[in-house]
């Protein structure tokens, strides 16, 4: 059950490191237990990659409860939908090679056993899915899941309407209130964190986006 | 994990699915099972067939061939034609189509597709997954619904049996370039190149009003190496768009696009412009032609003239001389293998 991680745990030369990882949180019933990295993106840029760290933590539930021994680590994610359009872009597909390139990292360092990865983006998806292709280790991807629509006039919209409506209103096909409209419905990410956070934070995202894309939020959770 | 891909972001189903799959994993460790045991060539057909069928975006070329890469798996853009050639559209979702992802996941979510393409003979059934069981044992635990007909479509009544993504070659793209077809609808296409060094300049003229119908738009040094990083062109062709130029106009490019771009939009060119590929010496006024049934891509200037504009060029010097960027346009490979780095 420990096709890697004995080379940390095992023998006196060991020792030293099973200092560190007894601060960690292992103790003397866990030296025969898998190691399993849990690979999160989440941060606090991009809507897509909220939930990530809740999804990391009850990973951590799965693992214990089958015997392994959970270790979470992040990497890092940028948002294309951000850095679309302008000098930020040159940084999205290389991004995909840092989040390939930091999970084998820290996989291959701590010669972890498997790992659970997580992700909401279009680069740490393939990147998480690199990393384990490439050091072929136990590994299952879960994905964030996509953001919802939000809605003007009762149709959906997201962040490809607002895109869109750049090229619109630039022609004058559509009024810059109108643009203005999409932008604040397009993206309800924050739904993420009002599902998690006290009333007075729920009050202060419901000034930010428009109170139509709540209704449809407080309806679906 | 299975029926994971649908649910949207806020849903609870989540937590679950994040509780499973660290169970599975201790699992895949027990039976000895490995990555690689899963992404196997067969696989990988499985993904590209599930990418065609919802009408994927053309990052799946790029993503599917870097795992590949990884995975140590021989995977071309052949394969990409090939499977794509077979498969029916059966997603009516955006950008082309009416859906978006919850509306998929409301109908039964991507366990229904997988089910049709198994029982029509398109999926391999017998690929292993992290559940430690093969797909079509998971999908028989899951039963999923039959199609619900409008989000989803039976495949007796397909949205489209054209080929989602084309794999293009001709006398611009040797080394091929991608082309998302789902719902365009055109066959064949040729007009005058405007040419822009980088997606800055071709946005200023879109808005300046001086890209008309009928013009081929280049963006060329927006390769893996030239770019660097190969961005993502939703600005300009979402901008097209919605100036009502997107089926009036060819946008051709050494970058890439988002899955939200429509129109008609050729990307990863390549050899790249940076390498010296033909994009590099398109002029403006020349005669851009593709054929889409045909899978050509072709630059309608003679061969002695062509020889000519290659004397003593010299590609646009280096964005970046420092840093992450400096580092991956050195080390960086052709998009049309996936835009490695080894």
């Amino acid at each position: 059950m420990k096709p890697r991680s004995g080379l940390v745990t095992d023998g006196l030369e060991r020792s030293p490191a099973r200092g560190m990882l007894r601060a960690v949180g292992m103790g003397d019933e866990d030296w025969v237990k898998p190691q399993i990295g849990v690979a999160s993106s989440w941060n606090e840029i991009t809507p897509c990659n909220l939930s990530l760290d809740r999804l990391a933590k009850a990973s951590r539930k799965g693992i214990l409860d089958a015997g392994g021994f959970p270790m979470q680590f992040g990497t890092i994610s940028v948002s294309d939908g951000i850095s679309m359009g302008h000098e930020g872009m040159h940084f999205s597909l290389v991004s995909r090679e840092v989040i390939a390139d930091s999970v084998e990292t820290v996989m291959q360092a701590e010669r972890l056993d498997g790992m659970v990865m997580f992700a909401g983006c279009d680069k740490s998806l393939p990147g998480m899915m690199m990393a384990a292709a490439r050091i072929d280790v136990a590994a299952v991807f879960v994905y964030a899941g996509s953001t919802l629509p939000g809605q003007v006039d009762g149709k959906d919209v997201t962040i490809i309407d607002a895109f869109e409506a750049v090229g619109a209103c630039a022609r004058g096909l559509i009024t810059r209130d109108r643009v203005d409209e999409i932008e604040r419905a397009i993206c309800p990410g924050e739904a993420l964190v009002v599902a998690c956070t006290p009333q007075t934070q729920w009050q202060q995202s419901e000034k930010q986006l428009g109170s139509h894309c709540l209704d449809r939020l407080r309806l679906q959770l | 994990m299975p029926g994971s891909a649908a649910p949207p972001a806020v849903d609870r189903r989540r937590d679950t699915y994040a509780e499973a799959s660290g169970a599975a994993v201790v699992n895949l460790i027990a039976k000895g099972i490995t990555t690689r045991d899963i992404l196997t060539k067969k696989a990988f057909e499985n993904a590209i067939t599930a990418v065609m069928a919802l009408g994927g975006s053309t990052n799946a070329v790029l993503h599917l061939l870097a795992i590949a890469h990884e995975a140590d798996v021989d995977l071309t853009l052949e394969d990409f034609h090939r499977i794509g050639s077979k498969v029916p559209l059966l997603g009516d979702l955006k950008p082309f189509g009416k859906y978006v992802m919850t509306d998929v996941d409301r109908v039964g979510g991507i366990p229904v597709v997988l089910r049709m393409l198994l029982d029509a003979g398109y999926l391999h059934g017998d690929c292993m997954t992290v559940t430690g069981k093969t797909m079509a044992e998971n999908l028989a635990d899951i039963n999923p619904p039959l199609a619900d007909g409008d989000v989803l479509h039976p495949i007796a009544k397909p949205l489209s049996t054209d080929v989602g993504i084309t794999i293009l070659g001709g006398s611009l793209a040797s080394d091929g370039a991608v082309c998302k077809t789902a719902g365009i609808g055109i066959e064949t296409f040729e007009g005058p190149a405007r040419v822009f060094e980088r997606e800055q300049a071709a946005m200023e003229a879109l808005e300046n009003g001086t890209i008309q119908a009928g013009d081929v738009v280049v963006i060329r040094y927006e390769g893996p190496k030239g770019g660097p990083g190969m961005r993502e062109m939703l600005m300009i062709t979402g901008a097209i768009k919605g100036a009502g130029l997107g089926k009036s106009t060819l946008l051709l490019t050494d970058g890439r696009f988002s899955g939200g771009s429509t129109g008609l939009c050729v990307g990863h060119v390549s050899p790249e412009a940076v390498d010296g590929g033909p994009i590099a010496f398109i002029k403006d006024g020349d005669i851009v032609r593709i054929d889409i049934p045909n899978r050509r891509l072709d630059l309608l200037v003679d061969a002695a003239e062509l020889e000519l504009r290659k004397v003593g060029w010299k590609p646009l010097p280096h964005k970046y001389t420092r840093g992450v960027l400096s580092k991956y346009s050195k080390l960086v490979g052709s998009a049309s293998q996936g835009a490695v780095c080894d």
